[in-house]
C-alpha cells in the first residue's frame, strides 16, 4: 500500500489527510493523484520524507506527503 | 524637486515634538523618496540622519516613526498597513515592525506619509491628529487601561470611524518587548516600539484624514486593484485559507518538525492536534483583518474565559507547544492577555519557555513548570505590571541569561536580543541563516525559507539558499515593508509580485524594474547594517549575527528527524557567502564600496570613527 498524508486545501484532493492506495506496479506521482495543473506549482512533494516530483516513481510501501507552499506568515 | 510633484506620495510628513507641544509639517524631495519608497525605507533614513550616535532608546532624544508608503491606503489589495520604527529598547539597535489598522489610512488621508515623534511628555498623553491638526490631549483617564479599553473609549469621544493605536500596561511599564496595538489584535514593533511610546508618556494617537491621496492614474490602478482582488478570490486553496489563515501552519510545522517545542528544543509537539487549524475552527466564531483587505486572516475563537481572541500561526505556537500547553482555548486566553496588555506574543511565549527551563533546571528560586496554564496567565500580567518575576521576564530572554549566566546562554533562543519567533530550526540551516541575518533581530517577516528549504533538501548548505534567502528579503524585508503592503497575498496564495512595480506605477507614475527595487531593497538592508554597526560600534563583531548554540549543540530528540542539528562550519560558510553576496566583510560590516554603489557615501566617515571599514 502507498501511504499519502496530504495537508491543508490538498486533502480535498485526496479525500482526506492520510489515505492508502494499493498499486499493483510501480507508478510516477502524476498517476496516482490527480491534482489540478493550476494548483501544481504550489505543492512541495515528499517521498518518504525526501524531496519529490510529480514524476518520482512510487511503489508499495512508500509514503508520499504533498503540502502546500506556504510562505510562514 | 519636492515629491508633491510626484504621485502616489503626499510628501509630507508631520514631525511632532511631545516636549515643546508643537508640531510642524515636513515637505520632503522626490529623492528621497525613489531612493528608500517610503515605511521601513523612511524610517531607517530619518533614524540614522537625526539619532545621535548611541542614543538611549528610552531617552526623549530617541524617536518614534510611524510610517506607510505609497501603496498605503490605496484600491489596491492588503495595503492597509504602517511600519512602526524606533532605535529598539531590546536590542539596542534598529526596531521596527508593520500593523495593519485603519491607522494607515487615516494618517495617508490626512497629508502624509509619515509621523515622526519626538521627546517625550511630562504627562500622560494622547495625540489626536485630523489633517494635520494635532491636538496634545491629557491621557489621565486613559493611562493604565489595556489596549481595548483604550480604544474604545477614544472611539467613542472622536468617532468608530478614526483610527488608533495605543500601548496598554506593559508598554506603560517600559516591558522590553512592549508593543504598539490597533483594532484588538493587530500589533506591531516587536522590539519594544511600545515602550519607546510608554517612555515618551505617550499612551495613544488617534488619526482622522478626510482628504484625498493624490494617485497618478486612479482608472488604471482601480482596475489592477480589483484585477488582483479577483484573482486572490479564485487563488487555489483561497476557501481554505478564509478557514484557518495561518493557523494551518501548525499543522505543516509539525510534520515538517520545525513547530517550536519546549524552548525550541524539539520541532514536534505530542498534543500539536489539540491547538492546530482544526481544533482552532472547533471554536472560531468569526474573522477579523486589516483595511482593504479581502483575505482577513485573523481568526477570532472564544477562549476558556469565554472572551473573544484573535489567533494567528506565531502567538499559538509560541503560546503553546513552545511552553508545552495543549489547549487551544487556553491559549487563546494567553493571547488576548498578551493583546490587551500589549505584549508581544512572540517575546512573550519565548520568555515563559526560557523560564520553565531555567526552573526545570533549578537556576531559579521559583517552580513553573511546562504547560502550567495558571502559571502562564500570572506570569504574563506579572510582566506587563513589572511585579516579582515578571519584572525579570520583561527585560527579554537575552538579559535574563545575562543574570542567570553559565548554559542559559545556549538556549537563550534569540538573536541581536530579539527573541526567535515560531520556526525552529534545527533542521532548517537556511531559516537560521535568515534569522541570523534579519536586520531587527530574529524575525520570520523578513525572509521565511523553510518551504524552500524542504522542497530543495532540508540538510543542504548550498550556495543556492543564499541566493534564495536574499531573493526574499530583498522582495519582504525591501519591497514590501516600504511599499507598505501585506506580503500574504503572494506568499500564501501565489498572486504574482509582478503586480507590485505595476501598483507603484499607476499610484506614483514612477516605473520600476525589479532590479531598481532590489537596489532600493539593498540600500535599506545595508542602512539598517550601519546603524546596527554605529550603535554597537567596538562590541559589533560576526557573533551578532550568529542563532542560538541550542541549534548547532543539541540534536532533536523527536520525530522523524531525531538527531538532526545544525552543522557549525557549513552554517559558517553560508554565512560567508551571505557576507560576500551582500558586500560586507567577515564581520557583516558593509564594505566601503558597497556603500558608495548603493548611494550610502555619507555613513563612511561615520562608521570610519567607530570600526575598521574593508574597501
Ligand atoms: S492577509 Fe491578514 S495581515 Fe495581511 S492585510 Fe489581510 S488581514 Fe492583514
Amino acid at each position: 500500500m502507498v501511504k499519502i498524508i496530504a495537508l491543508g486545501f490538498l486533502t480535498k484532493y485526496v479525500g482526506g489527510s492520510v489515505i492508502e492506495v494499493k498499486l499493483d506496479s510501480p507508478k510516477r506521482v502524476r498517476d496516482i493523484l490527480d491534482i489540478p495543473p493550476e494548483a501544481q506549482n504550489r505543492v512541495i512533494i515528499l517521498v518518504n520524507n525526501s524531496p519529490g516530483t510529480f514524476d518520482s516513481i512510487v511503489d508499495d510501501d512508500d509514503t508520499i506527503t504533498i503540502m502546500p507552499v506556504i510562505g510562514g506568515g | 524637486m519636492l515629491v508633491s510633484l510626484l504621485k502616489g506620495w503626499n510628501g509630507k510628513i508631520l514631525r511632532v515634538d511631545l516636549g515643546r507641544g508643537k508640531a510642524v509639517i515636513q515637505e520632503y524631495s522626490s529623492d528621497f523618496a525613489l531612493q528608500f519608497l517610503g515605511g521601513r525605507g523612511f524610517a531607517i533614513k530619518i533614524l540614522w540622519d537625526e539619532l545621535p550616535i548611541g542614543v538611549n532608546p528610552l531617552s526623549p532624544l530617541n524617536k518614534l516613526i510611524l510610517a506607510a508608503g505609497p501603496l498605503t491606503g490605496l484600491t489596491v489589495v492588503s495595503t492597509g498597513k504602517l511600519v512602526v520604527a524606533s532605535k529598539s529598547p531590546l536590542t539596542g539597535g534598529y526596531g521596527d515592525g508593520n500593523l495593519g489598522s485603519n491607522a494607515a489610512i487615516q494618517l495617508r488621508k490626512s497629508g502624509f506619509d509619515a509621523i515622526v515623534i519626538e521627546g517625550a511628555s511630562d504627562k500622560p498623553t494622547y495625540l489626536y491628529i485630523e489633517n494635520g491638526k494635532v491636538e496634545f490631549n491629557d491621557a489621565k483617564d486613559l493611562w493604565g487601561l489595556t489596549t481595548f479599553e483604550t480604544e474604545e473609549k477614544l472611539k467613542k469621544v472622536h468617532g468608530g470611524d478614526c483610527g488608533v493605536l495605543s500601548i496598554g500596561p506593559a508598554g506603560e511599564n517600559i516591558v522590553k518587548f512592549a508593543t504598539i496595538t490597533s483594532q484588538e489584535g493587530r500589533s506591531g514593533g516587536r522590539p519594544g516600539m511600545g515602550a519607546v511610546m510608554g517612555s515618551k508618556n505617550l499612551k495613544a494617537i488617534v488619526l482622522r484624514g478626510t482628504q484625498s491621496i493624490p494617485v497618478h492614474d486612479e482608472e488604471k490602478l482601480n482596475l489592477l486593484g480589483s484585477e488582483a482582488s479577483k484573482s486572490i478570490l479564485k487563488a487555489e486553496g483561497y476557501d481554505f485559507w478564509i478557514r484557518q489563515g495561518t493557523m494551518a501552519t501548525i499543522e505543516w510545522c509539525q510534520v515538517n518538525s520545525t513547530l517550536p517545542t519546549y524552548n525550541f528544543r524539539e520541532g514536534v509537539f505530542d498534543y500539536a492536534k489539540e491547538v492546530d487549524g482544526y481544533a482552532m475552527e472547533s471554536v472560531k466564531k468569526l474573522r477579523r483583518g486589516c483595511p482593504n483587505c479581502v483575505m482577513t486572516c485573523g481568526n477570532v475563537i472564544e477562549d476558556y474565559e469565554k472572551k473573544f481572541s484573535e489567533l494567528d500561526y506565531e502567538n499559538v505556537a509560541m503560546l503553546s507547544s513552545n511552553i508545552g500547553l495543549g489547549d487551544i482555548r487556553k491559549v487563546g486566553v494567553l493571547n488576548r492577555l498578551c493583546d490587551e496588555l500589549g505584549l508581544d506574543t512572540i517575546s512573550m511565549g519565548n520568555s515563559l519557555g526560557f523560564v520553565m527551563e531555567a526552573s526545570e533546571k533549578k537556576l531559579i528560586g521559583e517552580k513553573v513548570e511546562w504547560g502550567d496554564f495558571d502559571a502562564a496567565k500570572s506570569l504574563i500580567i506579572d510582566t506587563a505590571y513589572r511585579r516579582g518575576l515578571g519584572d525579570f521576564i520583561a527585560e527579554g530572554v537575552k538579559r535574563m541569561s545575562e543574570k542567570i549566566g553559565g548554559e542559559s546562554m545556549d538556549w537563550a533562543m534569540h538573536v541581536k536580543g530579539l527573541e526567535i519567533s515560531a520556526y525552529d530550526c534545527h533542521t532548517a540551516p537556511a531559516m537560521a541563516l535568515a534569522y541570523g541575518t534579519s536586520p531587527i533581530g530574529a524575525h520570520h517577516k523578513d525572509a521565511w525559507i523553510i518551504s524552500w528549504e524542504v522542497r530543495t533538501g532540508r540538510f543542504d548548505y548550498s550556495e543556492g539558499k543564499v541566493d534564495k534567502l536574499i531573493e526574499l528579503q530583498r522582495i519582504r524585508g525591501g519591497m514590501f515593508e516600504s511599499l507598505v503592503a501585506c506580503r500574504f497575498p503572494w506568499i500564501e496564495l501565489g498572486l504574482s509580485v509582478d503586480w507590485y512595480p505595476k501598483f507603484l506605477e499607476a499610484a506614483t507614475g514612477v516605473t520600476m524594474t525589479f532590479d531598481d527595487i532590489f537596489m532600493v531593497a539593498d540600500r535599506i538592508y545595508t542602512l539598517i547594517r550601519a546603524f546596527w554597526v554605529r550603535e554597537y560600534g567596538a562590541n559589533w563583531g560576526r557573533h551578532m549575527d550568529i542563532p542560538p548554540a541550542r541549534w548547532f549543540k543539541e540534536p532533536l530528540t523527536k520525530g522523524p528527524l531525531a538527531g538532526q542539528k545544525l552543522k557549525w562550519d557549513e552554517w559558517n560558510r553560508m554565512l560567508d557567502m551571505y557576507y560576500d553576496k551582500r558586500g560586507w566583510d567577515y564581520n557583516g560590516v558593509p564594505r566601503k564600496s558597497t556603500l558608495r554603489k548603493l548611494g550610502l557615501e555619507f555613513t563612511i566617515n561615520v562608521l570610519e570613527g567607530l570600526v575598521k571599514l574593508s574597501e
